[in-house]
């Protein structure tokens, strides 16, 4: 999502850019939670992010199906009340969540005037590349299977991006400022996460699966078992500079990462890190209730925010405005929109001969090869309008 | 849809003076010509059904044919699909729309608004879990449905009669109503009386069977014989003596009705795959987002201009924004709650058919108070 940060070409102080970030932070000696006149320390809420945007939802509905259910993916609806409980749970974050927030792009690059002019390329050409995408998957099913092989490649890849942009923020809102070198060892610790789990999965077969719902997957590989090992040894080294430098920072600046940053890291590495059953939980209700909810979270703060911040309000008040109608508002069109997508499509075409299974693949291909692109545009820290909107 | 008529002044035959009438002859049409004769009056069901009839006769299409014959099965079988998405599953969002849309409908319809979907809620949660309440759910929806259908054909009838500037006097309203009321007791009391005529399960529901005796058939059918007759002896009447014929649209209207009422066997089972998306789903939409967006248009004082451009506003942002919203919701309705349930071991049609239930049965009751002639600001917009 948040693709890149405040482009600093130097170190913050230096920056045109960095004190709009900076002054305010560094000025600040109360707590910034207690001073409405400073950034909102929060996207939403402390407890709604806590749930919904760095994590706390997703581990805790591990620990629980650790406890009631063991290391196993929850199954069994009708002999299992805790099964029943956490697929449930799972069932309704798909929707509410996961599917929902791929409509939430579309609602930033619609959103404004000046959001439809900005993105043009994206609401329109882009968007009409995925018809001869999807009409080429439809007549060539093989071609499906390709193109949601592509998805789960490039996939963690969006998660980690995402988590990375929505990490920054936090530090940004609490005034924990990267310099350059500091910010691009985080990124680069990140990507190493990426290079590492992306290479994995194109060498070893155990981590490709063969068949994803109904649609069967090629596998790209086995690259060389050595790359494997390049990517460990890259992601091991970015993680102690990582380690190094948040240490460092502790030290010489007394400043310690925000807890909300560091649980994304903590969860977004669990997901593309962990191996066999834990990893298929963590897919299990990561998708939901981190990386979509986090989504949904941070375009519908942007989206209340856009509309009224114009009008003078405080941001303050504008941010808690997402938890009562404009917000539930939000949240209804993009769960139908979503819905319509990811049911609605799929059910239509298997109603006139199509296997609804490879359309669902189909139509996941397709909107989210849309969303990764346009999700590298729309959200940049270096764009003034959006920087001043997402760190309110 | 429509339910009544204008409060009457008296005996006489306009619903106003002559400033109210030139106001009502605005436009003739719902839309304009040719969107009314394919989606309002029927043109497009009738059209889709002799084609399947002229290429499959009274056997079941099948896309699996070779050659054109399974071309056109796919192509009849695209629309039917289509059109429910289209028309079908989200015209029953539109009376959602219609509620919701302002605060003072809001404040208007509360009980339809805030009360009664809870009914639906629990009448659904009922019917899943008790099988004999589903289907008496969806048995008394089947016969319930067909009023609903005459209903609406009666108000969207009369609209284009006062549409056109005719008339009817109270009593000769009444007799046009009551010919149609009598029109739903014969088809329902076929239903409540005939095994044959009644389904034994309607897609995984099983339904109960009353077997009425069949006496309370025949004078329902009686009825129906009198108030044509009445009706009849009434438009020829005002033909002679008035010299108006009653508007085509209207014609077309009642004998559609009377084609799916009247319908048996195969051809009743091709009608009603076709006319709920393309007569009464259209139909009710047409209506509706023009009620929309002409009360939008009020608003910004240009309703009679949004009134002759129907069709052009029909692609305008708020009305494309509006199809969006309840084709959207009507798919979450009747396709993504029932794919939910499939995980619990529900079967898909058999949710979808109780919730068709007791969403219409929601949509019925207050179909019967939001859209009422007598009220001078609806009557005012359904006729600009």
């Amino acid at each position: 999502m948040v693709s890149s940060s405040i482009p600093s070409s130097g170190l913050p102080s230096s920056s045109a850019l960095e004190p709009s970030l900076q002054d305010p932070m560094a000025k600040t000696e109360t707590p910034l939670a207690s001073n409405p006149a400073g950034p909102y320390p929060w996207i939403i809420s402390p407890i709604f992010d806590f749930m919904f945007v760095f994590g706390g939802g997703a581990v805790a509905l591990l620990i629980l199906n650790y406890l009631y259910l063991g290391w196993r993916v929850p199954d069994g609806l009708a002999t299992n009340p805790a099964a029943w409980w956490l697929m449930t749970v799972g069932f309704l974050s798909q929707h509410i969540f996961a599917d929902s927030h791929n409509s939430a792009t579309y609602l930033r690059i619609w959103g404004s005037d000046e959001d439809r002019a900005r993105f043009k390329f994206h609401r329109t050409w882009l968007a009409y590349s995925t018809i001869p995408m999807f009409i080429v998957g439809l007549t060539l099913p093989g071609m499906t299977g390709t193109f949601v092989y592509i998805y789960l490649v490039t996939v963690y890849w969006h998660y980690v991006a995402q988590s990375f942009g929505i990490a920054l923020i936090y530090c940004y809102k609490r005034g924990y400022i990267f310099n350059n070198m500091e910010k691009e060892i985080f990124r680069w610790f990140m990507f190493s996460m990426v290079g590492y789990t992306t290479i994995r999965f194109v060498s070893f077969r155990e981590f490709s699966p063969r068949n994803w719902f109904g649609v069967d997957m090629p596998f790209w590989g086995p690259l060389p078992p050595v790359l494997t090992d390049i990517g460990r040894f890259l992601m091991i080294g970015m993680t102690i500079a990582f380690v190094v430098m948040l240490t460092r920072k502790f030290f010489k600046e007394n400043k310690f990462m925000p807890i909300p940053a560091l649980m994304i890291v903590g969860t977004v590495a669990g997901l593309g890190l962990s191996r066999d059953v834990a990893n298929s939980m963590f897919w299990f209700y990561v998708p939901g209730f981190f990386h979509g909810s986090q989504y949904l979270a941070v375009c519908m703060a942007y989206y209340i925010k856009e509309r009224g911040m114009p009008k003078g309000m405080n941001t303050w008040e504008i941010t808690k405005a997402a938890l009562g109608s404009p917000g539930l508002k939000y949240l209804g069109l993009v769960i139908l929109s979503g819905c319509f997508f990811y049911v609605g499509i799929p059910h239509f075409f298997g109603q006139i001969g199509f296997s609804y299974p490879l359309v669902a693949g189909l139509v996941l291909a397709c909107v989210n090869y849309h969303h990764f692109v346009t999700d590298a545009a729309i959200w940049r820290l270096r764009d003034p309008r959006c920087r001043k909107i997402l760190l309110a | 849809m429509v339910s009544t008529t204008f409060t009457r002044d008296g005996d006489t035959a306009s619903p106003a003076p002559a400033k109210a009438q030139e106001k009502v002859l605005g436009n003739r049409w719902i839309v304009n010509p040719v969107f009314d004769s394919l989606f309002v009056f029927g043109g497009a069901l009738w059209a889709i059904f002799a084609l399947q009839i002229f290429w499959f006769h009274w056997d079941t299409i099948d896309p699996a044919l070779p050659g054109a014959a399974g071309t056109t099965a796919w192509v009849l079988l695209f629309m039917s699909t289509f059109g429910s998405y289209l028309f079908a599953d989200s015209h029953t969002i539109a009376t959602y729309m219609r509620i919701y849309a302002t605060p003072e409908n809001r404040e208007r319809f509360k009980l339809y608004a805030y009360y009664l979907p809870w009914c639906s809620v629990l009448l659904f949660g009922l019917c899943l879990l008790y099988p004999k309440a589903a289907g008496f759910c969806v048995y008394l929806h089947l016969m319930w449905v067909f009023q609903h259908y005459v209903g609406q054909t009666f108000g969207i009838s009369l609209i284009y009669c006062y549409k056109r500037g005719y008339f009817f006097k109270p009593w000769e309203r009444e007799t046009y109503r009551w010919f149609m009321h009598s029109f739903s007791a014969f088809v329902i009391s076929r239903i409540l009386c005939f095994r044959e005529l009644s389904p034994d399960d309607l897609y995984g529901v099983k339904l109960p069977f009353y077997g009425l005796p069949y006496q309370l058939f025949s004078c329902c059918k009686i009825a129906l014989i009198v108030m044509t007759l009445a009706f009849v002896t009434v438009v020829v009447r005002k033909y002679i003596l008035e010299k108006k014929l009653i508007p085509l649209p209207t014609l077309c209207l009642i004998c559609t009705i009377l084609g799916i009422g009247l319908s048996t066997g195969a051809a009743n089972s091709i009608v009603w795959v076709y006319g709920p998306p393309f007569f009464h789903g259209s139909q009710y939409l047409a209506v509706s987002l023009g009620f929309y967006l002409k009360e939008k248009g009020m608003e910004e004082g240009r309703m009679s201009d949004v009134g002759r451009n129907l069709m052009k506003e029909f692609t305008s942002g708020t009305a494309l924004k509006y199809w969006a919203i309840v084709i959207m919701a009507g798919i979450f309705v009747y396709v993504g709650i029932p794919n939910i349930l499939q995980n619990y071991g529900f079967g898909f049609v058999y949710v979808a058919t109780i919730i068709q239930a007791c969403v219409n049965f929601h949509h019925f009751v207050t179909d019967g108070a939001i859209w009422r002639l007598r009220d001078q600001k609806c009557r005012e917009i359904l006729l600009a």
